[in-house]
């Protein structure tokens, strides 16, 4: 982890997003995947903490503020030259909500290429402080992820031999 | 590939980033997974005890080596005992030999 809010008003977080772009930008000679876990929001966005990443995933769930938020994310990520910006569908529970995501994705030219279906695993191993895969492997969210990875997995690659 | 996982807080993306990380360690590749949530709880989903993790530091800057920005001390991320201990890696429990 880079750094984590040990009390209430105090220190600012200058230092963990310095240290989480050094690290993306460095770790890629010592490793085959850099996976970031990026603040909520947009602050490692207009910090350029993202600067160094091959693929940023924009998380969306169903409903309006979470995709308009998508939406400023995808901005500042092309602003800052991120060379792949994709979409991800979050705690999808009907086709209606699945359909609202992909056509907001169409309106605002944003490129989605996984839902991860809603699965009470996920709130389940939450509850008892473990990873999900080792509660349900074979649940609907942990099987989307992994379809999720295969795909981000063909994606780049595809883009380094056309090259 | 690098990659980053974004969006708001409670929307799914620890539980992604998480398992994207260990899906892939799972298939051989060494995986950093970087959380850099400063409410932090990725290490769960990858799957380490809880006590571990909450006993995980943060990573000093100047074992980061800098903000990328300028050219830094030489930084051994594989053998810097230190990261070692504070950057979580996705290799899950059946390839621990996978860590580093």
């Amino acid at each position: 982890m880079t750094g984590r809010i040990e009390a209430a008003g105090v220190g600012c977080m200058c230092d963990p997003h310095a240290i989480a772009r050094g690290l993306i930008m460095r770790a890629h000679s010592e490793a085959d995947d850099v996976v970031t876990d990026m603040e909520a929001g947009l602050e490692h966005l207009s910090r350029g903490t993202v600067e160094y990443v091959d693929v940023l995933l924009i998380v969306l769930e169903p409903y309006y503020r979470s995709l308009e938020t998508g939406s400023r994310a995808q901005k500042l990520a092309a602003q800052l030259g991120v060379p792949r910006i994709y979409a991800v569908g979050s705690k999808v529970r009907t086709d209606a909500e699945r359909q609202a995501i992909a056509d907001f994705c169409a309106r605002h030219d944003l490129d989605l290429i996984a839902h991860i279906p809603y699965d009470e695993t996920v709130p389940k191993a939450d509850l008892l402080g473990i990873s999900p895969l080792d509660l349900n492997p074979q649940s609907l969210a942990v099987q989307a992820i992994q379809d999720l990875a295969q795909t981000l997995d063909h994606r780049v690659r595809a883009d380094h031999d056309g090259h | 590939m690098r990659v980053a996982v974004s969006g708001k807080g409670g929307s799914g993306k620890t539980t992604i980033a998480g398992l994207l990380a260990r899906t892939l360690a799972r298939t051989g590749r060494r995986v950093l997974a970087i959380d850099a949530d400063p409410n932090p709880n990725l290490s769960i989903v990858l799957g380490l005890p809880r006590d571990h993790a909450f006993d995980l530091q943060p990573i000093p800057r100047d074992m980061a080596g800098g903000d990328g920005t300028r050219a830094a001390a030489p930084t051994s991320i594989s053998t810097s005992p230190s990261l070692k201990s504070s950057a979580a890696t996705a290799s899950p429990p059946p390839t621990t030999s996978r860590s580093w």
